[in-house]
């Protein structure tokens, strides 16, 4: 399907001009992802293009490329007198963004006042200012909060006051960022917006207290890093979604979101009772995400909807899950007692702290892993598994003949190695690997060594000798004959990532371009001496990467 | 994947041309103009034809490929993945202007906000700090201005004039 041929660069310069007959509203979004410097420049190509970047409604000023302040004025001024001409052609604005990061002073502010009431004037839909300067915030003309056409508003590093007329605004969207807004405020402005659907409030100060109360419409808020903040209360029947993260001296109070589909919690001082009164209420949720909350020590979550439950770096000790629809489990953190009902797990991913600092794993250690991992076969046909070495996974031949493998469920596992692979090989790694998992349909192992090397093995096996009773004598601990007597072939991928720079750097761009990722790929299938094969696979990749042993050594 | 024992709902499309489409319910519905039809016609029959009278058939299958990834990688949460940018980049490295063209005027009318924007985005670089006459050749944009006017435009917005690379 689609189509045919394979033009080449060369070809695709063709003599007939195919994107100027786009639309100009077309013609328009496509200019809203250039500078506005690139996009000012499409006016010299043609009488049409002229024409579309005069009615060009989206205006977009990043500063990034700008060397100093009296060139960040002389492109303020520019963007003044383009508001002013729209202003005077009647066109309405869609979008106005003005982001600057270095240079500023009163005239400069002067200006962006000017532009932010143009946009006004011409009633603006959308409007996002970012001002990331070190050494305050811009003051917003108290306009902005008067303007019933913004449905969208962003602002980064900015002060905003209280406008003495409160008309009803139609915000749908408004995201602040580095923001100083007092309580008098925040309380009017909320008042003042029915209509909210998106809110985000992150890193802001002046505030100590955040209700959100009937706002019908709203679905989702993200409130993040607010120092001052110390109380949270929403109430709104319709959120779908919240995220409160960093703030650790907060109280929180969302108990009445009873639709709430999607929870993120991260950093923050709640406590076990907390957040199991609180998600019992949500009969609804499907998402939830528990991210360093330090308080917690034992989780009792139960939850008719929940698909999804990450736990990432909380000092607990016990997870009882009632999730009977639970589909994808994200664990980090030290061992738990883990207890749990979701027997329909499509993805496990588990990265347990303390197995392996060193790459001598102590056997008891090694016992305990294998034990915790047993309570994921059967639940999980994904298991991804995520270590600093590698070690506690190579399972030393004398004790597999004691053990059971844990993982006689699993059909793909998948093994991340955060540390340079100096100290085991790849045959030494997925023969411990189709130990813990026999029969498993692929296994994929991902380490640096130099690049970022991904491998992914699919095995085809063949017909089982167990029933011919041929069952060689390594086998027989296990109940099912093992990989090593009726493995037929592997298919072998293996993609390697790795940054460079750029062949030609463009030195009049200042973007940032300093290095871009490149993959390479190959394919293997061995079926014969499939141990020699990877030995020499793993020869190979060693040989490539030599230099890195050498200076080891 | 898809889920077994749920019979697939299939979505008729005419294209302009007179071609029939054959379309699985989820990649259909990627389409407003195709989703608004069903909502308004609620009791539409299962077997209903969408007459698609603005688009051809080439760029509906481009399309339809597009929006099948797309579908399938939201259902695997690959959404925003390195696996999706590989894929949106091998779709359009092989797409002349002419192609890109009518798949954006197929996607505007269509009304796919996510294609449409990555297509655009695709043109937009196309353009990011290409010099003027490189612009015009890549894209064939024929110059009508005269030298004076030409030399006018430039003067009015020397600024931007400044640091291009000649790609």
């Amino acid at each position: 399907m689609g189509y045919s041929g394979c033009d080449s660069m060369e070809n695709r310069i063709d003599n007939l001009d195919r994107i100027s007959a786009l639309p100009d509203e077309i013609l328009h979004h496509i200019l809203s992802f250039v500078s506005l410097k690139q996009a000012v420049r499409t006016s010299v190509l043609s009488k049409s293009w002229k024409e579309t970047w005069h009615t060009c409604p989206i205006l977009v000023l990043e500063n990034h490329t700008h060397r100093d302040i009296a060139r960040v004025k002389e492109v303020l001024k520019f963007m003044e007198q383009t508001l002013l001409n729209r202003h005077m052609e009647m066109i309405s604005l869609r979008k106005l963004m003005i982001s600057l990061s270095w240079f500023w002073d009163d005239k400069v502010a002067a200006l962006v006042d000017r532009c932010v009431c143009f946009a006004i004037g011409s009633n603006v839909k959308e409007l996002k200012l970012r001002f990331p300067l070190l050494w305050g915030r811009y003051n917003l003309p108290q306009i902005v909060f008067c303007a019933k056409s913004i449905n969208v508003l962003e602002l980064d590093h900015c002060t905003l006051s209280r406008p003495r007329i409160g008309v009803q605004l139609s915000l749908r969207k408004l995201c602040l960022v580095g923001v100083y807004v007092d309580d008098q405020m925040i309380e009017n402005l909320f008042a003042r917006c029915p209509l909210i659907e998106y809110l985000t409030i992150e890193s802001s100060k002046g505030f100590k207290s955040l209700e959100l109360f009937s706002l019908r419409k709203l679905h989702e808020v993200e409130i993040s890093s607010n120092a001052e903040l110390k109380k949270v209360e929403i109430n709104a029947l319709n959120v779908h979604s919240v995220t409160i993260t960093n703030m650790e001296t907060c109280v929180i109070n969302v108990a009445c979101c009873k639709n709430l589909k999607c929870l993120v919690l991260s950093d923050l001082s709640i406590t076990d009772d907390w957040l199991c009164n609180v998600i019992s209420d949500f009969s609804l949720l499907q998402f939830l995400s528990i991210i360093y909350c330090h308080k917690l020590r034992s989780l009792k979550i139960s939850g008719p909807s929940l698909k999804e439950l990450v736990i990432i770096g909380c000092d607990l000790v016990e997870v009882k899950l009632e999730t009977p629809n639970l589909s994808i489990f994200r664990f980090h953190g030290h061992p738990i007692s883990f207890t749990s009902n979701a027997m329909a797990l499509s993805e496990t991913d588990l990265y347990i702290y303390g197995y392996d600092d060193d790459i001598q794993v102590d056997i008891q250690v090694l016992v305990k892993y294998i034990e915790l991992l047993a309570k994921f076969n059967q639940c999980s046909e994904v298991l991804n598994l995520e270590h600093c070495t590698g070690a506690v996974v190579i399972v030393p031949r004398e004790w597999r003949q004691i053990l059971h493998p844990p993982l006689c469920g699993v059909k793909h596992l998948n093994l991340l190695i955060d540390d340079d692979l100096f100290d085991f090989t790849i045959p030494q790694l997925v023969d411990s690997l189709l130990w813990l998992s026999p029969h498993i349909e692929t296994i994929s192992m991902s380490f640096p060594l130099g690049h970022r090397h991904e491998y992914s093995f699919q095995f085809l096996y063949k017909e089982q000798l167990i029933h011919k009773g041929e069952n060689p004598s390594c086998c027989q601990s296990l109940p099912i004959s093992c990989w090593q007597n009726c493995l037929k072939g592997v298919k072998i991928e293996h993609t390697a990532t790795y940054f460079a720079r750029p062949a030609s750097v463009d030195r009049f761009s200042l973007e940032r371009k300093t290095s871009e990722k490149r993959t390479y790929e190959e394919r293997f299938y061995f079926h014969d001496n499939i141990w020699d094969e990877l030995n020499n696979l793993h020869l190979n990749l060693r040989n490539k990467f030599s230099y890195l042993f050498d200076g080891d050594k | 994947m898809s889920k077994l024992g749920q019979a697939k709902r299939i979505i008729f499309l005419k294209t302009a041309d007179g071609q029939l489409f054959e379309v699985d319910e989820p990649v259909a519905m990627e389409f407003e103009i195709v989703k608004s039809f069903f909502d308004e016609n609620e009791d539409a029959a299962d077997d209903t034809v969408v007459p698609l009278p603005n688009v051809s058939a080439e760029p509906l299958a481009g399309i339809i490929e597009f929006c099948k990834a797309h579908v399938e990688f939201r259902a695997n949460g690959a959404a925003g993945k390195d696996e999706v940018k590989k894929f949106n980049a091998e779709y359009i490295k092989e797409k002349s202007n002419e192609q890109l063209k009518e798949l954006i005027l197929a996607a505007n009318y269509l009304n796919i906000k996510e294609m449409l924007d990555f297509l655009t985005e695709t043109i937009a670089n196309r353009l990011k700090n290409k010099s003027v006459e490189y612009v015009r050749a890549f894209f064939g944009i024929e110059n009508d201005f005269t030298p004076q006017e030409e030399e006018a435009v430039r003067k009015e917005y020397e600024w931007a004039f400044e640091g291009v690379d000649e790609d």
